[in-house]
């Protein structure tokens, strides 16, 4: 199973969704070699669910993994935490899970900032810093705003020290960017709905004093040479494959909205 | 003319609740009601939102019907914002007034996606 972010790689996790449902007891998480922080989110909104998160032990069968899961703050795992030493927890953005009011969450995503982000990054990148601030703000935010979901938002990642750049994991169990946008009847077509919500303006609230988050957002990623992916429903957007921003139909549909980020420093 | 300190008037550096942008956008109008313009300073803060953006700029416009950029800044006189944060409010003021306009005309939101935008 290939857990670098593609289509076919949110396809296998949506397949783990499956086997979790149908699972009676004890999940053995077997199939793979290594993961990646968008896997651990997707896995923590999931056990967010209670009657899941009450049934089923989930264990995982590599112990690397099983100490990744654990390192980076996975509250679901099953089973003693092996004594492995590979990862470097310093440089995990550590699994995060944000809800509540607007004013907690400012808070909460302040706090997380200072704590897990900035003291990483080099102290002179100060306007970059503003800039990371607002986004990963935009992102917390909306998607409270806009998933309808009460489980809040899972986040997590990692940095590269040596490749300068790190990586981060959103993800919501909400109704979808493809499902909210099809409710506001704007007539467009299957796999231009992300990328219509990415446009300047664009917003499924029908006021003039909206729609600038995600496309700030996009602007800030450009400008950065970084690279995000947004995934939901049934559509993969942004940079697939290495190559410039596309969207991809997934054959599986996708609950909620991860979004992936990678940013330079 | 009267001037909002927004850092110490909200008693935060960080604007990006829309929360406290609308604590802001009452006491500008609050200031608007008695004056013709007030300066908003933006001295010393930290970061800013498009939600906060949008909150108290692009209510302000909506609420004064303005049509244009040069008659937002004829009555409010931004200072202290960074070149790019300043670059993203001439944007959102761009926005609000663009879509205003089309919505104060009677057309619907969608007929303004429809037409007039592009991505």
């Amino acid at each position: 199973m290939n857990f670098n972010i593609t289509p076919e790689s949110i396809e296998s996790i949506t397949q783990i969704k499956s086997d979790l449902i149908n699972c009676k007891e004890e999940y053995l998480f077997s199939s793979v070699k290594f993961v990646r922080p968008f896997v651990v989110v997707y896995l923590d909104q999931l056990f967010r669910d209670e009657k899941l998160a009450k049934n089923i032990q989930f264990l995982p069968k590599d112990r690397k993994i099983h100490k990744y899961l654990h390192q980076i703050g996975c509250e679901f795992l099953y089973g003693n935490c092996p004594k492995y030493s590979a990862y470097n927890e310093d440089m995990m953005i550590k699994l995060k899970y944000f809800n509540g009011s607007e004013e907690e969450i400012e808070k909460q995503t302040l706090l997380w900032i200072k704590q897990d982000i900035y003291s990483i990054l080099p102290l002179h990148k100060n306007e970059q810093k503003k800039k990371i601030v607002s986004n990963l703000w935009e992102i917390i935010q909306n998607s409270i705003t806009h998933s309808e979901s009460s489980k809040g938002i899972s986040i997590c990642g990692q940095f590269y020290p040596s490749k300068k750049y790190f990586e981060l994991a959103f993800y919501d169990f909400g109704i979808g960017i493809p499902n909210k946008i099809k409710n506001s009847k704007l007539g467009l077509k299957k796999s231009e709905y992300i990328k219509w919500s990415m446009g300047k303006g664009h917003s499924t609230q029908n006021k003039a004093n909206a729609g600038m988050g995600l496309f700030f957002l996009r602007n800030f990623i450009k400008m950065n040479s970084g690279y995000f992916q947004v995934i939901s429903n049934h559509e993969f957007f942004g940079h697939i494959y290495s190559s410039d921003e596309e969207t991809k139909i997934l054959r599986s549909y996708f609950d909620g909205t991860l979004i992936n980020l990678r940013i330079n420093y | 003319m009267n001037t909002i300190k927004v850092v110490e008037f909200l008693n935060n550096s960080n604007l990006l609740s829309s929360t406290k942008a609308n604590l802001l956008y009452k006491q500008m109008l609050k200031y608007l009601n008695n004056s013709e313009s007030l300066i908003l300073d933006f001295s010393d803060y930290t970061s800013i939102s498009s939600s906060f953006l949008n909150s108290t700029i692009g209510q302000l416009i909506i609420e004064k019907q303005l049509d244009s950029k040069e008659k937002l800044f004829k009555i409010v006189k931004i200072i202290g914002l960074s070149e790019d944060d300043m670059d993203n409010l001439i944007l959102t003021v761009q926005n609000a007034i663009f879509k205003n306009n089309l919505l104060s005309q009677g057309q619907n939101i969608e007929d303004i996606y429809s037409n007039y935008i592009t991505y």
